[in-house]
């Protein structure tokens, strides 16, 4: 089991013209559910995967997404960041050495349910639209708001 | 023949051996003067010279009967020959060839004439109807050609307007078109741009790197991982002895390699290891907000390009113009249509040439009609005139017939009176009036008279005639004395100079006896005595003048010709 498309995001981003990288999608909804640090439900996230390893283009930034993940599980599972023990068997639980993506099954999993957070906050705040241009500028936009509000 | 103005003098040739007659003239003048072949006579006079006027004045004894017999109008003729009241009637005969001239010109008749004028006025009224109908109808097209030319004009002129609007829009167009293309090409290069560094986490915010970094040093803190790794208990839980040299028991050996379980396996130190590594060296940048901003205003640029096109195609209504050009495109296409068949209907209304009028009709083209107009009025001038000259004529004719009424009566009025007064002075031994000139001369209360008295009665007659004629002509009379008695002889004889003022008298010797005497008297000044006869055997008739041979010509035997 690897990376999953949230449900609504082939619909969302099937629209904008010249990002037809699939992983781009995912990153973009990845992002934004590490940001608010909510995972959301795992039935809302496509059943077949359609990736199972970070491509190329993303595998520099691979270990920071992995990070990212850790950071936004120690809040969720209100792990204090002075408590080593618990930080590392987090670390044990995601981390998987034999996997490209680096991430064991729960690793990936949770991850995937980050995106669909993502997802759903994407379809309610930026509006559809088939231009590259003006989806970055808004998703920039909401995602400085995001990751600000969260502090 | 003398005039007053001229000496004629005529020859009448009589050429027996060829069986001919001819006539020569001989006249003196400077110019055209001496002896010509010909009757050459001036018109005046030869128009006189006719046989019923010349038997007037050329008298022998038939005629003196005539005059006094009621089966006869001899009377009534020689004043209308000697006055030439003739001629009257004759002008009614050339003012009716002078109609018959101008009807022939017609080819008609006088009622033909009548019925043809009034068609022909008919005629006329209905072509100056349509003549009238076809210059309305080329007024109403002249104006509705003037319209059309003058929209088509226009339209010509909002065409080219706008297309020179058009144009100043296409080259405004050109200029924004490109400035479009150049601004997408910004946001397209900086869409790139973006989406390449937004790809790294990092650069979206600074608390994510904060996140990053933070995490990694908690790491450092907590001095994750661990350095020593799960191996190393594993394999010291299976020694005997502890690396500080203590004994390890069985159940020390237990717990050493539970604890391992919460250690890191070495591949895990290295991937661990490497996140925070990776981690550490994560530092923020504002490149991506930089290029977020150049992709902000790459996009609203580019946005405002567009707008701007907008604004450019709703300023000269780009679209409404093509459509209205179109629209004007095809009202000029149509009205140039109409004015062609316009055009089409004033040349057949208004050519001049011949050649196409023989595929017209008159009502349809106005000098056709006007052409057909003048046509019947010059015939229906014609008409009229003939009417006219017809009418005139016979008011000429009224006249004609009236004067020569009324001169007849006012000359036989004259000569009756003259007349009588004659014959009081020849006959006075019987009182002879006369009461009436009815184509003869009737006398009052006789049925006839002697010949004698026939004879006075017609000389009075001639004579008085012959006083008030515009022409003095010679009277010429043979056997004057002829049947009658001695005593009327020397009457007539006494009368005749008197009557005459030229008298040219025929007579026998056997006539002279009562009758030459008075002439004798009057000297050979006044008469010109002539005696002709041919001798026995001699082939040439002899004229003597004198009144001594006159008188003496048969006295005696051997005189007798």
């Amino acid at each position: 089991m690897t990376f999953k498309m949230p449900n609504n995001a082939r619909d969302y981003f099937g629209n904008i013209k010249d990002l037809k990288f699939l992983f781009d999608w995912y990153y973009f909804c990845v992002m934004l559910g590490l940001a608010k640090k909510k995972i959301g439900n795992e039935e809302e996230m496509e059943k077949e995967y359609f990736m199972d390893s970070f491509p190329s283009v993303y595998l520099g930034v691979r270990d920071q997404i992995i990070a990212l993940l850790i950071d936004a599980e120690m809040e969720r599972r209100a792990i204090e960041p002075n408590d080593r023990d618990s930080v590392q068997k987090l670390i044990l639980q995601l981390i998987d050495t034999f996997s490209q993506t680096r991430l064991n099954k729960q690793g990936i999993e949770l991850l995937n349910r980050y995106a669909v957070t993502g997802m759903n906050y994407i379809n309610d705040s930026i509006p559809r639209t088939t231009s590259l241009d003006l989806f970055l500028l808004h998703y920039y936009k909401v995602y400085r708001r995001i990751i600000e509000e969260q502090g | 023949m003398t005039t007053t103005e001229q000496t004629y003098y005529v020859v009448l040739n009589l050429d027996y051996k060829k069986g001919k007659a001819y006539y020569q003239t001989s006249k003196v003048s400077v110019v055209h003067g001496g002896m010509e072949e010909g009757f050459l006579l001036p018109s005046e006079v030869r128009s006189m010279l006719s046989k019923e006027f010349v038997k007037r004045f050329i008298f022998d004894g038939e005629l003196a009967n005539k005059i006094l017999t009621s089966s006869s109008k001899e009377a009534e003729e020689a004043i209308t020959y000697l006055y030439q009241l003739n001629k009257i009637s004759e002008l009614d005969l050339v003012a009716d060839r002078i109609v018959e001239s101008a009807q022939q010109g017609q080819k008609a008749t006088s009622a033909k004439t009548e019925n043809s004028l009034r068609r022909f006025v008919s005629e006329r009224n209905s072509y100056l109807g349509v003549k009238t109908a076809l210059q309305k109808k080329e007024q109403t097209l002249k104006n509705m050609l003037k319209d059309k030319e003058g929209r088509v004009q226009e339209i010509k002129e909002t065409i080219s307007a706008t297309i020179r609007e058009n144009n100043h829009f296409k080259e405004e167009l050109v200029v924004i078109e490109g400035n479009i293309i150049q601004c997408e090409r910004k946001v397209v290069a900086q869409t790139s741009s973006v989406l390449n560094l937004i790809r790294n986490p990092h650069l979206l915010h600074p608390l994510t790197t904060k996140r990053l970094t933070d995490l990694a040093s908690q790491m450092q803190i907590l001095k994750l991982p661990k350095t020593m790794s799960k191996q190393f208990f594993v394999e010291l839980s299976e020694q005997d002895f502890c690396i500080c040299g203590r004994p390890l028991s069985p159940k020390e050996q237990n717990h050493i390699r539970e604890v391992s379980e919460t250690y890191l396996a070495e591949d895990q130190i290295g991937i661990l290891n490497a996140i925070k590594a990776t981690v550490l060296s994560s530092v923020y940048s504002d490149e991506l907000e930089k290029e977020i901003s150049e992709l902000d205003t790459a996009s609203q640029n580019f946005s405002n390009a567009k707008k701007d096109k907008d604004r450019i195609k709703v300023r000269y209504n780009a679209d409404e113009s093509n459509n209205s050009t179109i629209n004007l495109d095809n009202e000029q296409i149509r009205l140039e249509k109409e004015i062609g068949e316009i055009k089409k209907h004033l040349h057949v209304l208004t050519t001049k040439n011949r050649t196409e009028w023989n595929r017209l009709d008159p009502s349809e083209n106005i000098f056709f009609c006007e052409d057909k107009l003048n046509d019947l009025n010059i015939k229906i001038a014609a008409l009229s005139n003939t009417l006219s000259l017809i009418e005139q004529k016979k008011i000429f004719s009224s006249y004609l017939k009236r004067i020569e009424k009324e001169a007849l009566l006012l000359l036989k009025s004259r000569i009756i009176q003259e007349t009588q007064d004659k014959i009081k002075r020849i006959i006075k031994n019987e009182e002879i009036q006369i009461e009436s000139i009815d184509g003869h001369i009737k006398l009052k209360d006789k049925s006839g008279a002697s010949e004698g008295q026939t004879l006075a009665i017609a000389y009075s007659f001639l004579g008085s005639l012959f006083e008030g004629a515009a022409h003095k002509l010679p009277f010429v009379v043979d056997s004057p004395a002829g049947s009658l008695d001695l005593s009327v002889r020397r009457e007539v004889s006494l009368i005749l100079p008197c009557l005459f003022s030229q008298l040219i008298i025929f007579i026998t010797s056997g006539e002279r006896k009562a009758f030459t005497d008075y002439f004798y008297t009057l000297g050979e000044n006044e008469v010109k005595f002539l005696t002709v006869y041919r001798s026995p055997g001699s082939k040439r008739a002899q004229c003597i003048e004198g009144v001594e041979m006159f008188s003496r010509f048969q006295e005696s035997e051997e005189d007798i010709v």
